[in-house]
């Protein structure tokens, strides 16, 4: 049996708490909680981390184009720039054909071992192939990871790094998956997702029409992800399809088209990079209290869609403003 | 029905309406809890888990309604203070003493059990923040946007630490196939 089977079933029988002891475990907190102090309901925190520092107002790291106020859409350049994304992704002639991505990730990963986990942090590296068939077929998704060449942190973050990342696969011996549509037993990275509903493959069923694929976006269940506002919230949303082996030129196409009317999005840095490739930044405004940025990565020159990134607005532990805390680098073809 | 986030903003004024909070999701925190250690360590890292979270409730942030991943977080953090024995053994009597006498079977089961020994001593080799994904995902079944939200952590990370803990867990000796040698003494060809 697989290994995974077999510790997911590994005492599964634990029985329920009975009700008499729910009863008087509930009686025991109550008591507990008659003689807790009343309290203010503080702002929502957001964000990556726990324990996050209240390191005051946070640093906005936004260099180039940045509108004075919210426009009522996306900012000229922005729009512009999604305009073209738009234009490119329509003429792309592999729609309906086979298509292959190259998803390389970059993602922070802190040692939960110290007192304070931030203090030793790494970015961890690993590259999806993700092989999507002309129709139906069977999909195949090879995963390995690469060399870490970013630790936040001394020498503790570096042996946290070398010792988290040991055993990992290599793409001499790459994680290989295979399904019939895309839905892998664990991970959606490229394939359908419950974003867009309950049903996984509803990212397929997504409309192409503006307003309600808007609408579709800005109501996508992300959980409690990263997002700040709306417009972040909506570009997150659209990155899941973006990302995504199951959508098509047409629908890539139309999440650009959408995200032309979304209100907030600006060009937030000119020059960003992703994975050694420069592009420009599509973002939010930061807000006060703001402690990631999300942007979508869009090359300026060929109106590719290159991947999206979170950089860091405030200092945590050995984890310096500007750093990209999460970043995927997409490559379709 | 009212929300967790509702109810959460009603105990702000109302410490007594946390206790809903408690009827909805300490089972399940119990269960999980339970299944890495016992039924005693349990119901303590509960209520502990549930006093942690009244005392932070007006820190509670997420977007969604559903405060089960925010406890499960909670739980497990209060769990890492505890000395306790991770992932216990089987009892010898529960390793496949079988009362059955289908000699097959029951070598098939004591296969099983020496697979899952060396799967659990693997799980409890792994990086504390590896474990409590794995187990997380296994025994509570969350989702990766759940796992995130109740460890705090990027979903990227999420998956590259159980990509990680299925390769350590793939690379472990598989039982031989139905049919052939069972049991202690069986040689590997």
């Amino acid at each position: 049996m697989d290994s995974m089977q077999l510790l997911r079933d590994h005492r599964a029988d634990q029985p329920e708490l009975a009700a008499e002891d729910l009863r008087a475990m509930r009686l025991d907190l109550e008591r507990r909680l008659r003689s807790a102090p009343r309290r203010r309901r503080t702002a929502p925190r957001r964000g990556l981390a726990v324990g996050l520092i209240a390191a005051g107002a946070a640093a906005c790291i936004t260099v180039g184009l940045v509108t004075a106020s919210p426009a009522p859409e996306a900012s000229a350049a922005a729009a512009a720039l999604l305009q073209g994304a738009a234009a490119t992704a329509r003429s792309t002639t592999a729609a309906d054909g086979p298509i292959t991505l190259r998803i390389e990730q970059e993602a922070v990963a802190v040692n939960g071992d110290t007192a304070e986990p931030w203090s030793e942090a790494y970015l961890d590296r690993t590259v999806t192939v993700l092989s999507v068939p002309a129709g139906d077929g069977e999909w195949t998704r090879r995963t390995w990871s690469l060399p870490v060449r970013t630790v936040f942190g001394g020498e503790g973050a570096r042996a946290f790094a070398q010792r988290d990342s040991a055993g990992s696969a290599t793409a001499q011996d790459p994680t290989v998956e295979t399904s019939a549509d895309g839905s892998f037993t664990v991970g959606e990275l490229g394939g359908p997702s419950d974003v867009f509903g309950s049903d996984r493959q509803a990212l397929r069923r997504l409309p192409t029409a503006t307003e309600p694929l808007l609408r579709a976006l800005q109501t996508a269940d992300l959980g409690a992800g990263p997002a700040e506002s709306e417009p972040e919230h909506v570009m997150e949303a659209a990155s899941v399809v973006l990302d995504s082996g199951v959508a098509d030129d047409r629908l890539q196409a139309a999440v650009f088209t959408a995200l032309q009317q979304q209100a907030g999005l600006t060009v937030t840095e000119q020059r960003a990079d992703l994975d050694g490739r420069t592009g420009t930044a599509i973002g939010v405004r930061p807000g006060k209290g703001a402690e990631t940025s999300f942007q979508l990565i869009l090359d300026p020159t060929t109106g590719r869609y290159l991947g999206h990134r979170e950089v860091n607005l405030v200092a945590i532990g050995s984890v310096p403003v500007g750093a990209v805390l999460d970043s995927t680098a997409v490559t379709r073809r | 029905m009212t929300t967790d986030r509702a109810v959460i903003a009603l105990s702000l004024e109302d410490p007594q309406a946390f206790g809903l909070l408690f009827e909805r999701h300490a089972r399940p925190i119990h269960r999980f809890i339970a299944r890495r250690t016992d039924d005693e360590v349990a119901k303590d890292v509960v209520a502990e888990t549930f006093f942690r979270a009244f005392e932070r409730r007006d820190r509670f942030s997420s977007t969604r309604d559903d405060a089960l991943p925010w406890l499960f977080g909670i739980a497990v953090n209060v769990l890492r203070h505890r000395r306790f024995r991770d992932l216990p053994l089987l009892p010898e009597d529960e390793q496949g003493a079988a009362s059955s006498d289908d000699i097959d079977a029951v070598g098939r089961r004591l296969d099983a059990q020496r697979q899952l020994q060396h799967v659990l001593a693997a799980v409890r080799r792994m990086p504390a923040g590896t474990r409590d994904v794995v187990l997380l995902n296994a025994w509570a079944d969350m989702t990766y946007e759940d796992i995130a939200e109740a460890l705090q952590i990027p979903i990227g990370t999420v998956r590259s630490r159980l990509h990680r803990a299925r390769t350590i867990l793939r690379a472990l000796p598989q039982p031989r196939p139905q049919g052939g040698p069972h049991g202690l003494d069986a040689v590997a060809p």
